[in-house]
């Protein structure tokens, strides 16, 4: 029983990864705290949601469709909301503020479009059990921890190997650096939340075979990628990964062991106490910038 | 120098605000009555992250608008004004004085929450509005207030129904219950404890979870380990299904019972073939029977709110709250005050008015209905297994 | 007239007009309370914004975790009125005593932590509270919540909306007279010290961990202090009111309005009170997309806050007409 929790905590983990993902790498470029990427990915699945309930649309057309909707919103965002902030000389207080605000607008217009009611989104990936040894896993949540480690490779060599990523990592290195080097950042920028906002998007796609659709689904799992990824260190993608791996077991093991009720409870003190004695999180970097 | 300014602005502010609040609309003889209208409010979470529950109010409101369709009852049409409380207590109050004060609401019906509720409760009693809700909660019921009534089984006379049935045909040795830690998950773990002491039964294993969970695979594991026979389920529609999907998932194959707040068609959806088999009570007919009274529920809810699922418990209960209201603003004739009302209620025995089965109300009873059927899962079809089963006495 | 007003100011007629409040709704609508008990919120809310002013705007620090701290205030002073009779001063001060403590531990835990993960600690305190509230069901009636006792105050019956609305008023005056003086004082230095430069501030001898801590403390007390006061204003507590949806509503207030001003945190309160009254019965979502966007205008157009606004208006007044700044 106690590797059965270990897996399902590593499911879940890998969820809360995926989700983080998207917004760490917008914390690392423009330093904005996105608080409203779980709204936008909501928004995104249920978009998909309303492809795939109209006629004549085959399932990759809605998946593909509902990304592409996820770059134009990351692309908008990014030219309509941040980059006039940017020019304004906002503060990192500020940027947390405006998509908070942002947050709200999208909520409220999703449960204007399409109601409060919860819905059931279409299988994409079967969720048929695997079983090996005893221990079984669902399909969907294999796929989404192969689909998780996938984009981690994926992610470290565009940052190692493509132009654009070598100029988002000098960017969040060293913005003032980076533009006397003609480093044009305002495409970086549009590219980083466009890509920002896909990612975000798959992890809704795969998150909502777990929390079914509707316009809240996504704030109990961004508030536990957040305290996952801020464990392994915020500005580390492969930090990410570890901590919300970690939140994923602990919860799962807290939970089966000591108390049901205080999962929650229990995992933020875990990490407050882990951030007592490593601050900057497990992987972290030593340069955390003050709000 | 800015402070003044913004001083000004404040003043002006506030200023602005009062004038705005502050019109208020003449009395009538009984408030909220008048010649041709019946003034109801209502609080709802509307917005937020509990407004799936604001179906009980449009549920509500689409009862009164066919009811107005037809002409009114006794000749006047009811106009229904639901806001938005968001389940915070401080909304709930502030709504409550709104209705009762300025509008001049003669009634309240479809409350839900039951902090917000409990707040205002001794409010609305000073005050004489009535408040007819789908309170499920001990608090609120026992012991009975004189103008706050119920049209759904309390939370705790279904733990004691669903405890006996479970012992007695489900045939149940070993019990495990899966409660959302909650006012109506408590509430009903009270009424099955009780049976269960009195029955020398003890459960084998308890899980709860809150609404900070995302899944629940550790609950799964703890319940399959104590290896129970059978499973209550004290979640709702929302809830159960990722339960029942990760149980399949593990193997684990209990009798899964269910509490009312399953017994919805949308389950069925969210959980796919894992709610085969579950057994669940439920206070509502069908809603998908043929029942005319239930056709006309559809029809109407569809017409009001076409965004929304007609095929759902929620509205189902507040269509049921404004039909009780409707029922007994009948009988109380034209000539109607809050205790000719409270009279009218309490004429109110056996009462089966399609949505709302017998239900009785007394001087010492407000919780209208004390019956559950029992249906279960069938080849995907949610099938009724044992007609209503009442109790008259509850503690 | 500009002489006269500036001259005798603004406060004095705000004031002249919260004091005769009770008795101008009594005139004007005489049996309607609502006036007196939103007016009543609006100022215990204000409580809230200037204590959370002083540790964001003055001190630079975020929380999100304040309305625990109000669920503690409310809780503490609720109980003991409720349960062990006492007075509502004793419990008032109880209650500032008990969230001050807690700020003060979660404030050295700021020492450590820089700004993102000292949001995920106050947001985990957020969240946590009222959900240890309401486990502990025994004590705090759980879910459920219980209803609160009519307070009295030194032996006087001060319940309902007239006279609590003057026990409101006055801990509300002495909250901001007391945050005005600590602003102007050597902690408010501090702390403004401690945001700017923490080299500077600790070159002057300041002592960063203590002076974190004393503002977290600080905080949570005026949010302590206006949690009991919330609790026997609705006359009920329950863990549901204290939700992290509450903590932002908080942290909007004070941004909103200003954070670098009490003035403007003030009016930040005022401000989404009053948005939420008037959007009560307005089709859902509409008052969400509302707020978002305001926010989003109001952050993009003025980073400063709506306090702000006068300023602005001025230097865009004065640079269409050329004239030297600060003249009028």
């Amino acid at each position: 029983m106690l590797f059965q929790a270990v897996i399902s905590g590593l499911a879940i983990g890998s969820t809360y990864a995926l989700t983080a993902l998207g917004m760490v790498m917008i914390y690392k470029t423009s330093h904005v705290l996105n608080f409203a990427h779980g709204e936008k990915a909501m928004f995104t699945t249920f978009i998909a949601f309303s492809l795939l309930g109209a006629p004549h649309v085959p399932v990759w057309g809605a998946v593909l469709l509902a990304l592409l909707s996820a770059v134009f919103i990351g692309f908008g965002v990014e030219l309509l909301i941040i980059r006039p902030a940017r020019k304004r000389g906002a503060n990192e207080g500020t940027y947390v503020l405006i998509m908070l605000g942002f947050f709200l607008a999208i909520e409220g217009v999703a449960g204007w479009i399409w109601g409060t009611s919860v819905h059931r989104f279409p299988q994409i990936i079967s969720d048929a059990p695997i079983r090996f040894g005893g221990l079984v896993i669902s399909t969907d949540a294999l796929v989404t921890l192969l689909i998780t480690c996938l984009l981690m490779v994926v992610l470290y060599l565009f940052f190692q190997f493509t132009l654009t990523g070598m100029a988002m990592r000098a960017m969040s290195e060293n913005l003032d650096g980076s533009l006397l080097m003609g480093i044009r950042a305002n495409r970086i920028f549009l590219a980083a939340w466009g890509m920002a906002c896909a990612l975000g998007a798959t992890a809704g796609l795969l998150v909502v075979n777990i929390t079914y659709l509707y316009p809240g689904m996504m704030l109990p799992v961004l508030l536990k990628a957040m305290a996952g990824a801020i464990l392994g260190g915020f500005d580390s993608y492969p930090g990410v990964l570890l901590g919300c791996l970690l939140l994923g077991l602990a919860e799962s093991l807290i939970g089966l062991y000591i108390s049901t009720e205080l999962k929650v409870v229990f995992a933020f003190l875990m990490i407050t106490v882990v951030l007592l004695v490593r601050p900057t999180g497990i992987m972290g970097s030593k340069n955390i910038h003050k709000v | 120098m800015q402070t003044k300014r913004v001083g000004w602005g404040l003043f002006m502010i506030a200023a602005l605000a009062v004038l705005l609040l502050l019109p208020v609309r003449a009395g009538a003889e009984t408030q909220g009555v008048t010649d041709d209208s019946v003034l109801v409010g209502s609080y709802q979470a509307l917005s937020g992250p509990q407004s799936i529950v604001s179906l009980v109010g449009k549920g509500a409101d689409a009862y009164f608008k066919m009811v107005n369709e037809k002409g009114g009852i006794n000749g006047r049409k009811i106009n229904f004004i639901m806001e938005d409380d968001q389940y915070q207590v401080a909304r709930t109050v502030a709504a409550v004085k709104k209705f009762v004060e300025r509008d001049r609401v003669f009634a309240l019906v479809g409350g839900m929450n039951t902090a917000g509720v409990m707040a205002t409760i001794q409010y609305t009693e000073q005050k004489k509005v009535l408040q007819i809700t789908g309170m499920a909660s001990s608090k609120f019921l026992f012991p009975p207030m004189k103008y706050g009534f119920s049209v759904r089984p309390a939370s705790y006379v279904t733990g004691l129904i669903m405890a006996n049935y479970a012992l007695d045909k489900l045939g149940a040795k070993r019990i495990g219950i899966f409660y959302y830690d909650s006012s109506y998950g408590l509430d009903t773990m009270d009424g099955l404890m009780k049976v269960f002491k009195e029955r020398g039964v003890e459960p084998v294993a308890k899980a709860a979870f809150t609404s900070q969970d995302v899944e629940f695979s550790s609950q799964a594991l703890l319940l399959k380990d104590a290896k129970p026979d059978t499973v209550i389920l004290v979640s709702s529609f929302r809830d159960s299904p990722r339960l029942l999907t990760e149980a399949e998932k593990i193997g684990f194959k209990p009798t899964f019972f269910g509490i009312t707040e399953n017994n919805t068609p949308v389950l069925l959806k969210l959980a796919g073939k894992a709610a085969e088999g579950v057994v669940m009570p439920s206070s509502l007919p069908q809603p998908n029977s043929d029942m005319p009274q239930m056709a006309e529920y559809r029809k109407a809810f569809s017409q009001y709110y076409p965004k929304e699922n007609a095929f759902n418990s929620l509205p189902m209960i507040g269509w049921s709250a404004a039909m009780t209201f409707g029922e007994a603003l009948k009988r109380a004739g034209r000539d109607v005050t809050p205790d000719k009302m409270v009279e009218a209620l309490e004429s109110i025995k056996n009462w089966d008015g399609g949505l709302a089965y017998r239900l009785t109300f007394a001087p010492d009873r407000r919780d209208g209905q004390r019956a559950l059927r029992m249906c279960q899962v069938k080849e995907g079809k949610i099938v009724q297994i044992e007609d209503f089963i009442e109790i008259d006495k509850v503690k | 007239m500009t002489s006269i007003y500036r001259r005798i100011g603004w406060k004095p007629a705000l004031g002249l007009l919260l004091l005769l409040w009770p008795l101008l709704t009594r005139l004007i609508a005489p049996d309607v309370t609502y006036y007196d008990y939103m007016v009543s919120l609006i100022l215990i809310n204000i409580c809230i914004a200037v204590g959370l002013c002083l540790l964001m705007g003055y001190t630079g620090l975020v929380s999100l975790g304040q309305a625990g701290f109000v669920a503690v205030g409310a809780y503490t002073a609720g109980l003991l009125t409720t349960n062990y009779s006492w007075d509502l001063l004793p419990a008032l001060l109880a209650a500032a005593v008990f969230s001050g403590l807690l700020g003060f531990l979660l404030g050295l835990a700021a020492i450590r932590l820089k700004s993102t993960y000292l949001i995920l600690v106050t947001l985990g305190f957020g969240v946590s509270v009222p959900h240890l509230i309401a486990m502990w069901k025994s004590v705090t009636g759980g879910h459920d919540g219980m209803a609160v006792n009519g307070p009295t105050l030194l032996g006087l019956d001060v319940s309902g909306p007239k006279k609590y609305y003057y026990v409101v008023l006055v801990v509300t005056g002495l909250l901001l007279w007391l945050a005005r003086n600590m602003a102007g004082s050597k902690i408010g230095r501090s702390f403004q010290a401690v945001r700017d430069s923490e080299a500077a501030a600790q070159a002057m001898g300041i002592n960063i961990l203590i002076t974190r801590a004393v503002s977290f403390s600080i905080s949570a007390v005026y949010a302590g202090i206006a949690g009991g006061l919330y609790a026997h204003h609705l006359g009920y507590i329950s863990p549901g009111d204290y939700e992290i949806i509450i903590s932002l509503n908080f942290l909007i207030m004070v941004v909103v309005g200003g954070s670098r001003s009490m003035v403007g945190s003030a009016l930040g309160a005022v401000f989404l009170v009053v948005i939420t009254e008037l959007f009560s019965r307005a089709p859902a979502g509409l008052m969400a997309v509302f707020l978002g966007c305001t926010i989003m205008a109001v952050m993009l157009a003025l980073p400063r806050g709506l306090a702000s606004l006068p300023d602005v208006l001025r230097e865009w007044w004065y640079k269409r007409k050329g004239e030297p700044r600060g003249a009028a």
